[in-house]
C-alpha cells in the first residue's frame, strides 16, 4: 500500500489519472479508498494552507517597500516643494534689489535650478497622465497647476451604517484632493478603475475608526453630505493613510498660510510707497495706473473659501465690495479690471445656485431649521433681484413644514378635537409663514402669498371634508367641527389675510349634500317609524331615566314636564318623540351650518319633513295618534317657527305656510301672539 | 531582499484570488445583507485640547481611564447599549481640540446629531473656547435646538476649580442647554451625560419624524402673543 505524501506529487512526470488508476488498483473495497481519498484532501488544504501563508508573507514585504518608496516619493516632493518655495523668495529679493550687479549672480545659479525644476514638472505631469490613462472618465487632473500625487492603494468601502461591505475601490491620494475610483469587474484595454468622485481636502475632515464593532482596520473621511468608510488590510496601510492625510492637510495649511503671508507683506509696502512715493526705487511700469488693492485680486479665492464655509452673508458682501472697488474711476482702464469682473460673476451665479438649492425642499433644505432658517438665504437672493424664484422656493417651504405640521396630529378621540387640532396647527402655520413672509419679502409680493394660503386651506379643507363628512359622522358633530374651522379662520383674520370666503365656498357642496341626506334618511324612515307605532305613551323606566329624557328634550328647546305619567311615563307616543328630535335638529343644525346663500335648502329640508310627517297623520283615526298629532300641529309647529326667528331674524314663510293649511291658529306676522302661545304653553 | 516586479504582481494576483476575494464575498460580508442595525445616534466630542474628551469616551467605551495625554486628531468609536430598553448604537467622533482649519472642522460637525461640549473646571481658558465652540456648530447645523449638553469635566480635581459652578449655570441656561459636572477619572456622570444626550438625539428624531403635538402649543402661546401685539 503506498503512502500519500508529497513527494510524489512533486515529481515532474507526475501523471493525475496514472496515480488514480494506481491507487484504486491497490485498494481493496470502497471504505480503503475513501480513506485515501479523505488523505489527499487533508494533503491539498495542507498545501494550499502553505501557499497562502506563503503569498501573505511575500505579499506584506511587497507592501512595505511599497510604503517604503511611496514614503520617499513624498520626502521627495516636500524637498522640492520646499526648494521651489526658495526659489521664489530669492526672485522676489534678487527683484527688489537695489544692487543690480548682484542680480547677474543670482539668477544663473537659478536658471540652473530651473532645468531642474522643469524635470520636476515633466515627471509629475507624467506620473498624472498615466493615472488618466487607467482611470475611466478620470477628471482633468492637469487642470490644477501644482497637483501631484502623494498615496494611492486599494481600499474595500464599508457601508457607514450597517458595516457591511460594499465595493472595492482604487484611492488616489492628490496634495489638493481625494480622488475615489472603482475597480472595472470586467476590464479591456487600459483602463483599470473609474472615476466615481472627487472630493477637495481643503474641507476633507478623515477620522480614525478606532472601533467599529467586526470591521477592522478602517478609516472616515466625511465631505458633506458624504460619509464614506474604507478598510484597509492592515494596521501598516492604515496608518500610512492616515499620515498621507495628515501631510496633505498640513501641506494645504502651510500654502494658505503662504499666501496669506505674501499677501500681508505685499500690503504693507504698497501703503508705504503710496505714502512716502519720493522713497521708493522701484519704476512703476505705467505711472498713470493705480495697481489694484491685493483683496480685490485675489477676491475669487476668498469667495471660494467664504462660500465652503457658508459664511453667505459674508460672501455677498465681499462680492459686492470688490465690484463697487473695481467699478471706482481709478481702475476705469485696469487691465485685470474685466477678468475679476467676469470672476466675481461667475461666483455669484455659484452662490446663487447654492442658496436656491438651500431654499429647495427637495434638495439642501432641512426641517430642522425651520422658517426662520431660509432668511439668509432668501435675503441675499433677493438682492440678486431673484426675489421670485426666492418666493416661489420660500412657499414651497411653508407648504412643506404645514403638511409636515397637520400630518403630526393624529386621529385620537373624537373627530371633533382631531379637526380642531388640525385647524389649529394649521393656522399657526399659516401665521408662521406669514410672519416670515412679511419680513422677507417686499409688499407687492405678498399677492403670491394669499394665492398660496388660499391653496392651502383648499388642499386641508378637501381632507378634512373627506373625513367629516361621512354616513358614520352625526349632524351635529359635523356642525361642531366645521364651527371650529370658521373659528380659526375668524381668528387668523387678526393677522390682516380674511379666509373666510375660501373657507365657505369649500364648505358649500358638502353641507348641502349633508342636510338633503340627512332629510331623506329622516323622510325614508318616516313611513316606518309611524305604521309600527304601537301608539301608546313612552317607558323611560327609571326617574334617572325619565330625567335624562327631560334634559335632552329641553336641551332641544321643549319643555315636556307637562306630559310625564306616573314619574316614568311620556305622555306621547315613540315615533312623536323620534320626529320632533330629527325635525328640532335639523333646524337647529342647519341654521348654524349653512351661510345665507344656502337658507333655502335649511327651509326646502324642514318643510319637506315637516310636511311629509303632516300627511301620514291625516289618514290615521287612533285616538292616541290623533292626540300626538295635535301636538305636533300646536306645540311643535308654532317652536319650530319661533325658533327660526329668533335665530335669523325674520319668518319662515314656507313652514308658515304649511302650518295654516293645516289650520294652525296663527295670525300673521304676530310676534306677540307666538310669544304668549308659547308661553302659556310652556312656562 | 531581491523581488522581481512581475513575480511580486503575480503573487498579488494569487492572494487576491485566494484569499481576499473569497473573505469579501463570504456570505455575512456581502451577499447576504444582513438584519438592519440597531438605530444610530452619532455624538461629537468638542472641547479644547486637554480637556478629557478621549479620557470621557474611552471611560465611557472601555470603564478605563487614560492618564497620559496624547492629543487626538480624529477618532470614532461605535458601541451598542441599551438606551431605556431600547437596543440602539452610539458613534463617538472625538475631535481634536487643535482642529487647525475652520473649514475642515465644520466637516466634522455637520455629521453629529449631538454634542458634548467639554471643558475642565480647572481651566478658565477652555471655559472661554466653549463659546466658540457652541458658535460654530449653531451655524454649520443651522438649528438653536441641536441637542447639546455643556459639560465641565475633572469634578475630581474640586480644590483646583477655577471655573465658578455659577458661570458654568449661566452660561448654560443662557444656551437653554443642560450642565454636567463629569469626572473621567471617578467615571462620575460619565455615562449619564452619553446617554442624556442620546435620549434628546431620539426626542429629536421623534419630534421630526411626527412634527408633534407639543410643538402646537408652544405654536399657541406665541400665537397669542402675535394676537395682543
Ligand atoms: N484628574 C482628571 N484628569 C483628567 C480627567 N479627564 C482627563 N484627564 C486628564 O487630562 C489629560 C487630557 O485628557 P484627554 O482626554 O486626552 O484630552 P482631550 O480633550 O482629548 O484633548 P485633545 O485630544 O488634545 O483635544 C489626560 O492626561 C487625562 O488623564 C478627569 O476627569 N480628571
Ligand atoms: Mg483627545
Amino acid at each position: 500500500m503506498s503512502d500519500i505524501n508529497m513527494e510524489k506529487f512533486a515529481v515532474p512526470e507526475f501523471v493525475p489519472e496514472r496515480y488514480v488508476k494506481e491507487l484504486t488498483k491497490s485498494c481493496v473495497g470502497g471504505e480503503e479508498l475513501a480513506q485515501q481519498k479523505e488523505k489527499i484532501k487533508n494533503l491539498a488544504e495542507e498545501t494550499a494552507n502553505a501557499l497562502k501563508k506563503n503569498v501573505y508573507e511575500n505579499y506584506m514585504q511587497f507592501i512595505e517597500t511599497a510604503t517604503e518608496i511611496s514614503h520617499l516619493e513624498t520626502e521627495m516632493y516636500k524637498l522640492s516643494h520646499l526648494l521651489s518655495d526658495q526659489r521664489i523668495v530669492l526672485t522676489t529679493l534678487s527683484q527688489a534689489s537695489i544692487l543690480g550687479n548682484e542680480n547677474t549672480l543670482s539668477r544663473e545659479s537659478l536658471d540652473n535650478h530651473d532645468l531642474e525644476g522643469e524635470r520636476a514638472e515633466e515627471e509629475r505631469k507624467n506620473k498624472l497622465t498615466s493615472i488618466s490613462e487607467k482611470v475611466e472618465s478620470c477628471m482633468n487632473l492637469l487642470d490644477f497647476p501644482d497637483r501631484h500625487l502623494l498615496h494611492e492603494g486599494d481600499l474595500l468601502e464599508i457601508d457607514a451604517e450597517e458595516n457591511t461591505a460594499l465595493q472595492r475601490m482604487h484611492v488616489y491620494l492628490f496634495n489638493d484632493c481625494l480622488m475615489l475610483t472603482s475597480w472595472i469587474s470586467n476590464r479591456r484595454g487600459p483602463m483599470r478603475y473609474k472615476f466615481q468622485t472627487s472630493y477637495p481636502i481643503s474641507t476633507l475632515a478623515v477620522v480614525n475608526v478606532r472601533d467599529l464593532g467586526t470591521v477592522k482596520q478602517a478609516f472616515k473621511v466625511l465631505a458633506f453630505p458624504d460619509t464614506r468608510v474604507f478598510q484597509c488590510n492592515s494596521i501598516a496601510i492604515k496608518k500610512d493613510w492616515l499620515d498621507k492625510f495628515d501631510l496633505a492637510k498640513k501641506m494645504h495649511i502651510e500654502k494658505e498660510n503662504l499666501k496669506q503671508k505674501k499677501k500681508d507683506s505685499m500690503d504693507k509696502p504698497k501703503h508705504e510707497s503710496l505714502e512716502s512715493p519720493s522713497l521708493s526705487v522701484e519704476e512703476i511700469p505705467s505711472p498713470q495706473m493705480t495697481p489694484l488693492p491685493d483683496w480685490v485680486v485675489d477676491v475669487t479665492e476668498e469667495l471660494d473659501v467664504l462660500i465652503v464655509e457658508r459664511h453667505f452673508q459674508k460672501t455677498y458682501e465681499l462680492m459686492m465690495a470688490a465690484q463697487k472697488t473695481l467699478n471706482e474711476e481709478e481702475y476705469k482702464n485696469h487691465p485685470q479690471k474685466c477678468e475679476i469682473l467676469k470672476k466675481i460673476e461667475q461666483k455669484q451665479k455659484v452662490l446663487t445656485e447654492i442658496l436656491l438649492k438651500e431654499l429647495d425642499v427637495n434638495h439642501n433644505w432641512s426641517p430642522r431649521g425651520g422658517l426662520r432658517s431660509s432668511r439668509p438665504p432668501v435675503i441675499i437672493l433677493n438682492k440678486f433681484n431673484l426675489t421670485s424664484q426666492a418666493c416661489e422656493l420660500f412657499l414651497d417651504i411653508c407648504s412643506h413644514t404645514v403638511k409636515a405640521h397637520v400630518k403630526g396630529v393624529q386621529l385620537e378621540g373624537s373627530i371633533y378635537s382631531y379637526v380642531k387640532q388640525v385647524g389649529e396647527v394649521f393656522f399657526c402655520s399659516l401665521s408662521d409663514a406669514l410672519t416670515e413672509f412679511i419680513v422677507l419679502f417686499p409688499k407687492n409680493k405678498l399677492s403670491a402669498f394669499i394665492v398660496w394660503a388660499s391653496m392651502q386651506l383648499r388642499i386641508l379643507m378637501s381632507q378634512i371634508i373627506k373625513q367629516v363628512f361621512t354616513p358614520q359622522c352625526a349632524l351635529d358633530s359635523v356642525l361642531e367641527c366645521v364651527q371650529s374651522l370658521r373659528e380659526q379662520c375668524t381668528l387668523f383674520c387678526e393677522f390682516g389675510l380674511d379666509l373666510r370666503f375660501q373657507m365657505n365656498s369649500c364648505l358649500r357642496t358638502p353641507i348641502i349634500r349633508a342636510l338633503k341626506e340627512y332629510k331623506e334618511k329622516i323622510i325614508d324612515s318616516m313611513k316606518t317609524k309611524i305604521t309600527d307605532d304601537k301608539w301608546t305613551p313612552v317607558n323611560m323606566h327609571t326617574k334617572a331615566g325619565m330625567n335624562k329624557f327631560l334634559t335632552q328634550m329641553e336641551n332641544l328647546g321643549l319643555i315636556l314636564v307637562r306630559y310625564v305619567i306616573n314619574e316614568t311615563w311620556v305622555d306621547l307616543s315613540s315615533s312623536t318623540i323620534w320626529f320632533v328630535q330629527s325635525i328640532i335638529t335639523v333646524q337647529n343644525v342647519g341654521l348654524k351650518i349653512v351661510t345665507k346663500d344656502m337658507m333655502d335648502v335649511v327651509d326646502e329640508c324642514i318643510y319637506s319633513i315637516f310636511s311629509s310627517r303632516l300627511m301620514y297623520s291625516s289618514v290615521n283615526d287612533v285616538s292616541y295618534a290623533q292626540k300626538n298629532y295635535k301636538f305636533i300641529l300646536d306645540t311643535v309647529m308654532p317652536l319650530i317657527l319661533k325658533n327660526y326667528k329668533q335665530e335669523v331674524g325674520y319668518e319662515n314663510e314656507k313652514l308658515l305656510e304649511l302650518a295654516k293649511k293645516y289650520g294652525v291658529n296663527i295670525a300673521p306676522p304676530k310676534k306677540s301672539n307666538i310669544t304668549k302661545y308659547t308661553s302659556n304653553e310652556y312656562l | 531582499m531581491e523581488l522581481n516586479v512581475s513575480e511580486l504582481f503575480m503573487l498579488r494576483k494569487i492572494y487576491m484570488g485566494g484569499m481576499m476575494c473569497p473573505r469579501l464575498l463570504a456570505p455575512g460580508a456581502m451577499s447576504k445583507k444582513p438584519a438592519t442595525q440597531p438605530t444610530l445616534h452619532k455624538v461629537i466630542m468638542v472641547g479644547s485640547g486637554g480637556v478629557g474628551k478621549s479620557a470621557l469616551t474611552l471611560q465611557f467605551m472601555y470603564d478605563e481611564f487614560v492618564e497620559d495625554y496624547e492629543p487626538t486628531k480624529a477618532d470614532s468609536y461605535r458601541k451598542k447599549v441599551v438606551l431605556d430598553g431600547e437596543e440602539v448604537q452610539i458613534d463617538i467622533l472625538d475631535t481634536a481640540g487643535q482642529e487647525d482649519y475652520a473649514a475642515i472642522r465644520d466637516n466634522y460637525f455637520r455629521s453629529g446629531e449631538g454634542f458634548l461640549c467639554v471643558f475642565s473646571i480647572t481651566e478658565p481658558e477652555s471655559f472661554d473656547a466653549t463659546q466658540e465652540f457652541r458658535e460654530q456648530i449653531l451655524r454649520v447645523k443651522n438649528d438653536e435646538n441641536i441637542p447639546f449638553l455643556l459639560v465641565g469635566n475633572k469634578s475630581d480635581l474640586g480644590d483646583k476649580r477655577r471655573v465658578p459652578l455659577d458661570a458654568c449655570r449661566e452660561r448654560a441656561a443662557a444656551w437653554r442647554v443642560p450642565y454636567v459636572e463629569t469626572s473621567a477619572k471617578t467615571r462620575e456622570n460619565v455615562d449619564k451625560v452619553f446617554f442624556d444626550l442620546m435620549r434628546e438625539i431620539r426626542s429629536r428624531k421623534s419630534d421630526d419624524s411626527r412634527a408633534t403635538n407639543g410643538d402646537v402649543k408652544g405654536k399657541r402661546r406665541r400665537r397669542m402673543k402675535c394676537a395682543i401685539l
